[in-house]
């Protein structure tokens, strides 16, 4: 398949020579031409790249035996149609010059050029609204920077007004405050957030109103940064497994899966099958923990609080078999680089299958209340309407995609694990509005139970690590009584899990989308650089869009629909 | 005025003024104890007193006192504090002051004079409701402008539109069910339906006016601010509305005020609909002049009723483990042996009636008795569906509320005049 878009690249771009780095086909650009090459990549209808995934830089001031400039932009794109993963390396000869904004063509690039231009200081002309994003806006330099130090905090002293962006908003949508006064009315600027009810988490929503209506809305992020990325550079591989618990918090144990998969893949390392089946079970029964937690906390923000019981109860009592199989009910921690942490503990499959008896159970309960619902209908049906023009601009994924109308699912176009192998639909929604990013949930959910059933009943029996020692560690008995075990357990443990130097992407179908993880490798055992592509991220980037025009109530709803996740969001 | 007189005045007072402040706690504690049951968990059952739980009652008596003890907070940025402050008090005050028309029994004859059984004998009856319970709104506009609260103002903006929006159907319903009754006299309202339709259906206003029923009480579940109209306060949306800048008893006024409201709108849904104090089939006069084969009956009925009660407390009020000296087993004997006891105390009284007493006023007050029975244990079962459906349904939208109110409800209840008005000038 890959074959084609690298054939397909030359015959466009002749003097540019396609690579391909595991999935991804990786072309390399000058500054000059990035305008050129990202436009006929957007709008020439062969390659149609109509998704932006993620625009990250690296900073290669300490990476051993560098040549060129300091600074490259990497730009992730997909044809969700064909699975095709492209990455665009520009190099930056100047951060103050820094290069064209992309924004116009990808809705997302606004978000992703700001974070960029936040972490790593390079700025992108023409961009509209070029401010801080994850750190705040009184900081100092650029987190990312490898000059910059790892243990300097820096604290904000003032909040934000953001009265000029909201302005420039309502600007941009052609009302001004004489309009208002033509009705003899006044515009309100309400903050919702950052702490509300229905923020679950700490996410600024602020919005101009006129009456309860939605006239603009601009969005302050960052409120959970904590840094994971420049954290992550000095840790060990196997060391920031607990720290992606930390990402999405409500299926900690799918970050873990997409994390290692990642190195596993640049690795090349094929983990057996029994890891591969407890990552599918584990992976799916978090997906409908994920989904539990969302549609239970969206329920409430309309006011049906005893949804929130029927479906909080069954993720409750999951929680207690996660913390029998994994010791921990939240930050499970569960995989390895090269395997799971151990093997499911007896008699796990009765546990489950009850376990998931009782979920089905609570979700039909819920589903009773809500299914034919004319209060919940009425609240949901058209409002908050996300295009799939839209939603594919502004990098969506996930459950929140495919209630567009549109059938990308990483598990179905790029399958890992046996997933090709499983007997599942993809439910997608006909409107892209909040009902259908409920009842897509609601669907998946019944359907990640139909995977897990079928991998339980195939699960093989045999270990859950694979036997290579440049991963594993070696049993305790070679430890003990050779010097070349404890030497081996030693570097694992010191070191890391050494991988070869270079770039890679790989990504996983976590629940609330497509899951990135953007390495560089400098050959050491820690990363020189990892990047997540968090898919609320894009989700939150897109979110004025839905709700401008809509009244509180349905940005409050909103919100919870598209399942913004603050661990995630921040980093 | 005799002695007589001011006693009755005294409790008719009395029971006008604590009746619904006694079902406060009653009614916060169905509303837990209720939601746990529809959400499937326990609900408060932890607060004791000496390992007494009262089944969760102990907790509004904590409640209480962490609200009382609570700091008062006047927020600096509030510039009309009289407003500020008066506000809690007006929406506690309209709601209490709904209920002081509402009749509980039966006029009581006692020799040559009647008393009718309301707080406040008046006849203007749904109209001095109709005007209480729309000045009650007042409070909490007032409320949500004098916080100076981008989201109280927004609270009160929505009670006031919600308010508008639907006293209109409520009026409108109540216009036709006037119309049936003749009459604006709660008392004389409730008289007329001990009477009975065809010689065997009760002439319930349910059953004249099934149309107007369903107007009427969603109209006054938007009065009460409840869900799915809980809008003025939305609590996902706008935080608390009206009563965010709250605190301790200024906030307790605001809360008490919601259960006193739904109180007294459900004496009122029953009063105007189901039947008031009657009980069916039995009127006034046919209780009293059998009062003796209703004594003996309830004789035989309460020991009976005690005896699968006190059955189904040991059977569920037990730790369902192995514990040394069980304190639920404790709690539980405490329990039957205070039901007994009462029983007993009350058999005592019967006994003593039918001896001594029977015939006469004491029939007559004993008939009182059973209609206050009759109307709390009515009203006790509307406001478990006001408990049902703010558990089941979730909230309206802004828009959304007012244009059930306007475009359906509105239409609803002039056709619902028109039908009546045709019928009874048909049968007339």
């Amino acid at each position: 398949m890959t074959d084609t878009v690298s054939e397909k690249l030359r015959a466009l771009f002749p003097d540019i020579e396609p690579q391909k780095v595991l999935d991804a086909t990786v072309i390399d650009v000058e500054p000059e031409r990035l305008m050129v090459v990202m436009e006929r990549l957007k709008t020439y209808p062969d390659l149609d790249f109509s998704l932006l995934l993620d625009i990250t830089a690296v900073d290669y001031l300490t990476y051993p035996g560098q040549q060129g400039g300091r600074f490259r932009v990497v730009y992730t794109l997909r044809n969700w149609k064909r699975n095709w993963l492209l990455q665009v390396r520009t190099p930056v000869a100047d951060p103050e010059l820094g290069l064209p904004t992309v924004s116009g063509l990808w809705g997302a690039a606004d978000w992703a050029e700001r974070e960029v231009y936040d972490q790593y200081g390079i700025r992108f002309q023409g961009h509209p609204d070029l401010r801080r994003i994850l750190n705040h806006w009184q900081f100092e330099g650029h987190p990312l920077r490898k000059d910059y130090d790892i243990y300097k905090g820096q604290v904000c002293y003032e909040p934000d007004r953001l009265e000029k962006e909201i302005r420039a908003r309502l600007a941009a949508k052609g009302i001004d405050q004489s309009t208002m006064s033509d009705i003899n009315t006044e515009m309100m600027f309400l903050n919702l957030g950052p702490s509300h009810p229905a923020t679950h988490g700490a996410i600024r929503i602020f919005t101009a109103l006129d009456g309860e209506t939605i006239m603009a809305n601009v969005n302050e992020i960052g409120y959970l940064h904590r840094g994971f990325e420049k954290t992550a550079e000095n840790r060990t591989y196997n060391q920031i497994i607990p720290l992606t618990d930390r990402l999405n918090y409500c299926s900690a144990l799918m970050n873990n899966i997409a994390y290692v998969k990642a190195v596993e893949s640049w690795l090349g390392i094929e983990i057996t099958d029994r890891a591969m089946f407890m990552r599918v079970i584990l992976g799916e029964f978090f997906r409908v923990q994920d989904h539990l937690v969302c549609l239970a906390a969206n329920l409430v923000d309309m006011g049906g609080l005893t949804n929130y019981w029927y479906l909080y109860n069954e993720k409750e009592a999951s929680y207690d078999f996660i913390s029998r199989l994994t010791g921990a009910r939240l930050t499970s921690s569960f995989t390895r680089i090269g395997g799971m942490y151990r093997d499911f503990y007896e008699g796990w499959e009765a546990d489950l299958e009850r376990q998931l008896q009782a979920i089905e159970k609570g979700v039909n309960d819920s589903l009773k209340l809500v299914l034919q619902n004319r209060i919940v209908h009425d609240r949901t049906q058209g409002t908050c309407v996300l295009s799939p023009e839209k939603a594919l601009s502004y990098g969506y994924t996930g459950p929140n995609l495919r209630s567009t109308g549109i059938a990308f699912d990483l598990r179905k176009d790029n399958p890992y694990y046996h997933y090709d192998s499983f007997d599942f639909d993809i439910p997608i929604g006909s409107r892209g509005d909040i009902y259908d990013r409920i009842m897509v949930r609601f669907e998946e959910i019944f359907e990640s139970i139909k995977i897990i059933r079928q991998a339980v009943k195939r699960i093989p029996a045999g270990p859950v690590f694979v036997d290579d020692h440049r991963v594993a560690l070696p049993p305790k008995e070679q430890v003990y009584h050779k010097i070349e075990g404890l030497a081996n357990h030693f570097k694992l443990i010191f070191e890391g899990v050494k991988t070869p130097a270079g770039e890679w992407y790989d990504s996983y179908e976590a629940a609330n989308g497509e899951l990135g993880f953007h390495f560089v490798s400098d050959g050491s055992g820690t990363p020189y650089k990892l990047k997540v592509r968090p898919p609320c991220f894009y989700a939150m980037s897109g979110f004025h869009e839905m709700i401008e025009g809509e009244m509180i109530a349905d940005a409050i709803i909103n919100l919870g629909s598209i399942n913004i996740i603050g661990g995630e969001l921040d980093r | 005025m005799s002695a007589l007189d001011i006693l009755i005045i005294l409790l008719r007072v009395a029971f006008g003024a604590f009746v619904p402040l006694s079902f406060v706690a009653v009614l916060v504690w169905m509303e837990r104890r209720g939601a746990a049951f529809f959400q499937d968990r326990a609900g408060p059952n932890r607060c004791n007193v000496y390992g007494i739980r009262a089944g969760g009652l102990i907790q509004n008596l904590a409640d209480g006192i962490k609200l009382i003890f609570k700091e008062d907070i006047v927020p600096g940025h509030i510039q009309h504090k009289l407003y500020f402050i008066l506000a809690p008090m007006l929406v506690f005050i309209t709601a209490l002051l709904c209920f002081a028309v509402i009749p509980f029994a039966d006029v009581l004859v006692l020799g040559d004079r009647e008393y009718v059984m309301q707080a406040v004998p008046m006849d203007v009856g749904i109209l001095w409701f109709l005007a209480v319970v729309g000045f009650g709104v007042y409070g909490i506009i007032l409320a949500g402008w004098s916080s100076h609260n981008k989201y109280g103002v927004l609270g009160g903006l929505r009670a006031a539109a919600q308010v508008i929006s639907y006293e209109i159907p409520m009026g409108l319903s109540l216009v036709s069910l006037l119309a049936v009754y003749g009459t604006v006299d709660l008392s004389a309202i409730a008289q007329y339906q001990g009477q009975l339709l065809f010689g065997f259906i009760p002439a319930w206003g349910f059953v004249l006016q099934p149309l107007g029923v369903i107007i009427f009480i969603v109209a006054a579940f938007a009065e009460t601010n409840r869900t799915p109209f809980d809008l003025a306060e939305g609590e996902s949306e706008i935080v608390a509305g009206y009563h965010v800048e709250y605190s301790s008893m200024k906030f307790a006024l605001f809360f008490m005020g919601e259960y006193v409201a739904m109180f007294v709108s459900s004496a009122l849904i029953v009063t105007l609909y189901f039947g008031s104090y009657q009980i069916p089939w039995l009127s006034t006069e046919t209780l009293v002049a059998h009062a003796r084969p209703v004594v003996i009956l309830l004789m035989i009925g309460l020991p009976v009723i005690a005896y699968f009660f006190a059955g189904w407390i040991k059977k569920n009020n037990r730790t369902h483990y192995y514990r040394a000296d069980d304190p639920r087993s404790r709690e539980t004997a405490i329990y039957v042996s205070l039901l007994w006891s009462l029983v007993v105390v009350l058999e005592v009284i019967l006994l003593i009636y039918l001896i001594f007493a029977a015939g006469g006023a004491a029939d007559r007050i004993l008939v009182l008795l059973l209609q206050i029975g009759s109307f709390l244990i009515k009203t006790f079962l509307m406001c478990f569906v006001y408990v049902w459906v703010r558990w089941t349904l979730p909230r309206f939208r802004y828009d959304q509320l007012q244009k059930i109110g306007w475009e359906k409800m509105l239409p609803l209840a002039l056709l619902n005049i028109f039908i009546t008005g045709a019928i009874i000038v048909s049968f007339s």
